[in-house]
C-alpha cells in the first residue's frame, strides 16, 4: 500500500519548495513492519477481545521477536491451539486475559502446553464496507 | 572456518510452525502430485516412514498411526526459507545459499564459533519459528561431518557442534558412514568399500592417489576437504546440486515489465538447458527480483511455485518463470538483479509422473532434443521462444496442500480468539 506524499506540479520559474521534500512514499510495510523476517499476518474470530479493540475479522500484524510483556497482546499456543489473549504472569504462572466480561480468565496450569507464538504489534479494523 | 546452517525437517516443520496441534506429532511431506515422501518430522521417521517412499505404499501405515500428510506448499516454504536467511545475514559476515534450507557461513574472525552457532540458531527459532542445527568445520565437507553429528545427537549437541581439534574431527568422522559424506553417493560408497572403507575417517586416511584412482578427481576433492583443505570452486562443479541458478546484476535498473520478463525468460531457458545438460528435472521454480540497493524504492522479492511434474523443458520453466515474474513486479520499483532459480531436483529417469498429465512428455522431449541439437551445432542465438502468455493449466495434484499462509491474502491463519475458553476449565 503506498501513498504519495507530495507531487510536485511542473511550473516555469522557480521549483516549488516541496520538491525539495519530497522522498518517496508512505510505505505502510515500512511503517508497520519493524522486523519483516519475523512478521506475520492473522485474521482473528471471536468476541473474546472486543475491549482491546480486537474484533470479529480483524487484521493482526504479530511480530515473534518482540519479547513479551506484562499484559502484551499475544498469539499464543495452548494444548496445541491457537489463541489471543493479554499475556499476564502471577505467582510464577502465565494468566490469559480475555478483553470481555462474558469470557473468564485462563489460569495456565505448569502441565499444560503452552507458548507464547508472537507479540501482537497493530490491529488494521476495516471501516468502509465498500475498501476491498 | 565453516558453518553450515541447516533446517531440521524442513517442510514438515514449516507445516508444524502455522498447526501447533501436530508438535510432537508424525508429519510427513509429498513431493509434487503427491507421489512420495519428501520431508518429515523426527516421530514419523520414528516410525519407520522411509525417505522417498511413494505414498501409495505407506497409506497403510499414516492411516493406523494417524500420520499428519501435507502437499508440498512451495510458496510457503520459500518465503519462510528467505526469512531464515533474513535472519541469518544479520549475524553472518559472508553467507552462500546452498538450497531452501541450509547456508554456508564464512565465520573466519568469529572469537567463539560454538557461541555464535548457538545464537543463530536460538534467533532463528525464535524470530521464525524453525529449528535449525548448525556443524561447524575447517572446509565445507567438514562442516556437513559437523552438522550430521549435531543432528544425531541434538540432545548432547544443543543442535550445535563444533570440529575444532584433530581429536573432534576423527570422532566425528569414524562414526560417519562413507555414504553420509557430502558428494560421496552411493556407488562411491560401494567402490571404496572395496577398498575396505567404511567411514569418512578410513576415507580420509586413504592415499591420495588411491582415491583418485577410484573416484576421479571430484573424489579427490572431497578427500582434500575431510583433510581440512578448502577446495577452490567446490561450489560451482559440486557433483550432487541441490538447485542450479542462474542470477545476473543489470547495467540500468529495468523499469519496464516486458524488459523484465525478457531477461527472466533468458535465465530460465538457461536454468532449463543447465537441468538438461546435467539430466536433471526440477520440481520446483523460484524467481528473485532486487530493486537498487542505494536508490530510494528498496525491494527484494522471490516467490515459488512446483511444476506439476518434475521438469527441465525450456517451454515450461519460462512458463512458470514468466507466470511468477508478473506476480512480483511493481510499476516504479525499477530492477537492478534478477533471478532464477529450479530445485527440488531429480535425474530425469526418475521423474515421478501422474494420471493426469496434460502433457505428452516423450513428445516434448524429442522436440527438446531436436532444439537442443541446433542449439550445439549453431549456438544459443539460434533458437529462441517466443515469450507466450499464459493459457496453459499448471495445475498439480495436491490434495493436501496446507494454505499460503505468509504469501496469499485469502490463505492467512485464522484464529478463533474464543475457543480456548469453550475447551479448557475456566478459572475466577
Amino acid at each position: 500500500m503506498e501513498l504519495a506524499l507530495a507531487a510536485g506540479g511542473v511550473a516555469a520559474g522557480f521549483p516549488s519548495p516541496a520538491q525539495d521534500h519530497l522522498e518517496g512514499t508512505i510505505d505502510l510495510n515500512r511503517e508497520l513492519v519493524q522486523h519483516p523476517a519475523s512478521t506475520f499476518c492473522v485474521r482473528v474470530r471471536g468476541e473474546s477481545m472486543r475491549e482491546a479493540n480486537l474484533l470479529d475479522g480483524d487484521l493482526l500484524i504479530v511480530d515473534r521477536s518482540l519479547e513479551p510483556y506484562q499484559g502484551c497482546v499475544a498469539v499464543c499456543i495452548l494444548d496445541g491451539e491457537f489463541t489471543v489473549k493479554h499475556f499476564h504472569r502471577r505467582e510464577g504462572s502465565v494468566v490469559l486475559e480475555p478483553a470481555n466480561p462474558r469470557f473468564r480468565p485462563i489460569v495456565v496450569a505448569p502441565d499444560r502446553d503452552f507458548a507464547v507464538w508472537g507479540v501482537v504489534s497493530y490491529a488494521v479494523h476495516k471501516i468502509c464496507r465498500r475498501a476491498p | 572456518m565453516i558453518a553450515l546452517v541447516d533446517c531440521n525437517n524442513f517442510y514438515a516443520n514449516c507445516e508444524r510452525l502455522f498447526r501447533p496441534d501436530l508438535r510432537g506429532k508424525p508429519v510427513v511431506v509429498l513431493s509434487n502430485n503427491d507421489g512420495c515422501v519428501v520431508s518429515q518430522s523426527d516421530e514419523a521417521k520414528a516410525m519407520g516412514v522411509p525417505m522417498g517412499a511413494p505414498f501409495h505404499e505407506i497409506r497403510d501405515l499414516v492411516r493406523r498411526r494417524g500420520i499428519a500428510v501435507f502437499s508440498s506448499n512451495y510458496a510457503l516454504y520459500g518465503d519462510l526459507s528467505t526469512r531464515v536467511i533474513q535472519v541469518l545475514r544479520v549475524h553472518a559476515p559472508y553467507l552462500e545459499t546452498y538450497s531452501i534450507d541450509e547456508s554456508f557461513v564464512d565465520i573466519a574472525g568469529i572469537p567463539d564459533p560454538a557461541a555464535w552457532g548457538r545464537l543463530v540458531r536460538s534467533e532463528i527459532l525464535r524470530q521464525v519459528g524453525l529449528p535449525v542445527c548448525v556443524g561447524i568445520g575447517r572446509t565445507r565437507t567438514l562442516s556437513k561431518v559437523a552438522n550430521r553429528v549435531a543432528k544425531k545427537f541434538k540432545e548432547r549437541t544443543g543442535g550445535v557442534h563444533l570440529l575444532d581439534t584433530p581429536e573432534r574431527e576423527e570422532k566425528a568422522m569414524r562414526w560417519l558412514a562413507l555414504e553420509d559424506v557430502w558428494g560421496v553417493g552411493t556407488a562411491s560408497a560401494r567402490k571404496l568399500a572395496l577398498c575396505g572403507a567404511r567411514t569418512a575417517w578410513d576415507m580420509a586416511s586413504m592415499p591420495q592417489g588411491l582415491v583418485r584412482r577410484t573416484l576421479g578427481v571430484v573424489g579427490e576433492r572431497t578427500w582434500q576437504e575431510l583433510r581440512g583443505v578448502p577446495a577452490q570452486g567446490l561450489c560451482e562443479e559440486e557433483p550432487v546440486r541441490r538447485s542450479l541458478r542462474t542470477t545476473r546484476s543489470f547495467e540500468s535498473p529495468l523499469t519496464e515489465l516486458a524488459a523484465v520478463e525478457e531477461a527472466v525468460a533468458t535465465f530460465a531457458t538457461r536454468t532449463a538447458r543447465k537441468l538438461r545438460e546435467r539430466s536433471l528435472c526440477a520440481g520446483a521454480l523460484s524467481v528473485y527480483l532486487r530493486s537498487d540497493r542505494f536508490s530510494g524504492e528498496r525491494f527484494h522479492e522471490s516467490r515459488t511455485a512446483g511444476f506439476a511434474v518434475a521438469t527441465g523443458d525450456a517451454r515450461e520453466v519460462v512458463g512458470m518463470a514468466l507466470r511468477l515474474v508478473r506476480g512480483m513486479f511493481r510499476e516504479g520499483s525499477p530492477v537492478k538483479k534478477a533471478g532464477v532459480e529450479a530445485w527440488d531436483l531429480v535425474p530425469a529417469g526418475a521423474v515421478q509422473g501422474h494420471l493426469f498429465d496434460a502433457v505428452d512428455r516423450p513428445r516434448q522431449a524429442s522436440l527438446q532434443r531436436a532444439v537442443d541439437g541446433l542449439v550445439r551445432r549453431w549456438g544459443s542465438d539460434v533458437l529462441e521462444l517466443a515469450v507466450q502468455g499464459g493459457g496453459k493449466s499448471w495445475s498439480t495434484r495436491q490434495e493436501h496442500r496446507s494454505r499460503r499462509y505468509t504469501t496469499d491474502w485469502n490463505d492467512l491463519l485464522v484464529v478463533d480468539m474464543d475457543r480456548s475458553h469453550r475447551m479448557a476449565p475456566a478459572a475466577g
